[in-house]
């Protein structure tokens, strides 16, 4: 069983669509990137993933079951997803944000339990942001911020893992360190699924590519066989020289 | 948790100083003499019969309104809402001033129909932010539309009154907002309920907690949001509904009360709404030394002095974030 599985999926907001019959699947200890143009349904994706939106037509199963099956409660023990960089309430005690990855874990009157604590303590150091985590999110930067809304990610646990552009905000050093935790992550049984625009980190980390194009599915399969220089012409519109080395593809401007 | 303590240490002070302090000032040790012998003075009359009740009805009204407008910041993450900015307080105050006049209801039947009607003023402000939607900040729009449902809840208050001033009495005072003039009976009448409430909120304070990341991200940490929207929402207005009935709608405080706690202790954790429960009281009393001692010996309904203060902090606050949003 898959822990999870996209069968046909359309979706629209209001009449435009945005996803059209997608399929594929993600096995567990394997870290599927997402790749394509703006605005070609990557996050969306990922939102019908992570039950934020149901499907018009087509279905979204997660470790079997549907999506929409689950209690909100249940849904957070299994998937866990990293949003887009969006506003937090700048009064909020980091940590006290990195301990609500915990909620779904905890009884409706139960206080943190030692796990908990542990799991919550793990997560900041992982993202090294234990030394910040007294701080307010109001004081942190963008890439302080970023590294910890991924510890509560992280904090959340669970048996998927989205995560939709993780890398915005971080400096190198951090974009890999996020990319590794995520890969280990995979090797330690997780499904994991990350929208990724660079191509090079998308083909270093991830197992398969999934390139998306206009809400439907371009290509699938090995980061060597998707990202190829005809794809992405088909696909960005950009002629490019593709060079594989190490097991990562880089793509330059044919015409800088 | 300092600060819980400090407020908890704060509350006895405000209060021995708002039954001293007044148009007629009573020495504190005149005041401690009235609350230790049975049998006083014409002085320990007014501490017993007038000044205390003043203290008991601030701690429950200040706690009501201070806890209400936290819990509607953190589920609707908006520090611009409140019971008096969603016109919550305006309508119960109408539906209170209906029953009056039309069913002839006196004080201690007034709670369910001001429930009904702060329900409905809430559910009419979130249709008509909907309607109003546009392409800016979606809490402005929340805002505008409560002081719409608000200010046509208070005009058509004043206008029922006005039709007959004398059925109403005292009631004139009322409907600014008075706290040294209420029935005593209510107050075990709302007890129930807002106490009810009180333990609601601190039940599901971690649930309530977890929205303020926003809705998506609470939904995706395991909240059923809006299960718990509409749970939180029915708290805030019965806290809120418990105060109005019985001093009348007093704008701001559930507007300063959290703001004031967000900065001291943050956003989350039970601790905030403890301290909301003993900011409320201790803002509340401020203000009504500052109504009776600012034009003594004239005493000026509480709600006037909150409304004056609360409207240039509110004004202050949307300035700020419209400012932050074009930056």
């Amino acid at each position: 069983m898959d822990p999870l599985r996209l069968d046909g999926a359309c979706f629209g907001y209001g009449s435009h669509r945005v996803l059209h019959d997608v399929s594929f699947s993600v096995q567990a200890g394997e870290f599927l990137a997402i790749v394509g143009p703006n605005g070609c349904g990557k996050s969306t994706t990922l939102r019908l993933l992570a039950g934020l939106e149901r499907p018009d037509a087509g279905r979204v199963l997660v470790m079997g079951r549907e999506a929409a099956s689950y209690s909100r409660r249940a849904f957070a023990r299994h998937v866990a997803l990293l949003t887009q960089g969006v506003g937090v309430p700048p009064a909020l005690v980091a940590r006290d944000m990195v301990a609500m990855g915990r909620h779904a874990r905890q009884g409706f009157l139960n206080r943190r339990s030692r796990e908990d604590d542990a799991a919550i303590d793990r997560a900041l150091e992982e993202m090294e942001v234990a030394d910040l985590a007294h701080r307010r999110m109001g004081e942190l930067s963008g890439g302080q911020v970023q590294r910890m809304r991924m510890a509560m990610v992280l904090a959340q646990g669970g048996d998927v893992l989205l995560l939709d552009e993780p890398t915005t905000f971080l400096d190198l050093r951090h974009q890999y360190g996020l990319l590794r935790r995520a890969r280990r992550a995979a090797r330690e049984g997780r499904a994991v699924v990350a929208v990724l625009h660079d191509f090079t980190q998308a083909s270093l980390y991830a197992d398969r590519i999934l390139l998306m194009h206009e809400g439907r599915v371009a290509g699938h399969g090995t980061p060597g066989g998707v990202l190829t220089e005809t794809a992405i012409h088909r696909v960005f519109g950009v002629r490019t020289r593709g060079v594989q080395m190490g097991g990562a593809v880089f793509h330059i401007p044919a015409e800088p | 948790m300092r600060v819980v303590i400090l407020l908890a240490f704060l509350l006895p002070i405000l209060a021995l100083a708002q039954v001293s302090l007044g148009a007629v000032h009573i020495p504190m040790r005149s005041v401690i003499a009235a609350l230790i012998q049975p049998e006083g003075d014409f002085l320990a009359t007014i501490v017993r019969q007038q000044r205390l009740p003043r203290v008991g009805v601030a701690i429950f009204v200040g706690a009501c309104l201070g806890v209400s407008g936290l819990i509607l910041q953190k589920v609707m993450q908006n520090v611009l809402v409140s019971p008096s900015t969603l016109g919550i307080n305006a309508g119960a105050t109408l539906a209170v001033v209906l029953s009056v006049f039309f069913l002839g209801l006196d004080g201690r039947s007034l709670f369910l129909p001001g429930l009904l009607g702060g329900i409905a003023a809430m559910a009419l402000t979130l249709m008509a932010a909907r309607l109003i939607a546009g392409q800016g900040d979606r809490r402005l729009d929340v805002v505008l539309a409560g002081s719409m449902v608000g200010i046509l809840c208070s005009s058509a208050s004043t206008f029922v009154m006005t039709l007959d001033s004398d059925a109403f009495g005292t009631m004139i005072g009322w409907l600014v907002g008075d706290i040294g003039n209420f029935d005593h009976l209510m107050l075990p009448m709302v007890a129930l309920p807002a106490g009810a409430a009180l333990a609601g909120a601190f039940l599901f304070s971690r649930h309530l907690d977890v929205m303020v990341t926003g809705d998506d991200q609470a939904a995706l940490l395991g909240v059923d949001v809006r299960r718990v929207q509409a749970l939180a929402v029915g708290i805030a207005v019965v806290l809120a509904v418990s105060a109005v009935v019985v001093v009348g709608p007093i704008g701001f405080l559930g507007l300063v009360v959290p703001h004031l706690v967000k900065l001291a202790l943050g956003e989350t954790g039970r601790a905030t709404l403890l301290a909301a429960m003993l900011a409320g009281p201790c803002i509340l009393m401020l203000a009504d030394i500052a109504a009776r001692v600012a034009v003594a010996p004239r005493v000026l309904p509480v709600g006037i002095v909150m409304g004056l203060a609360g409207g240039v902090l509110f004004l202050g606050m949307v300035l700020s974030m419209t400012r932050r949003g074009r930056a």
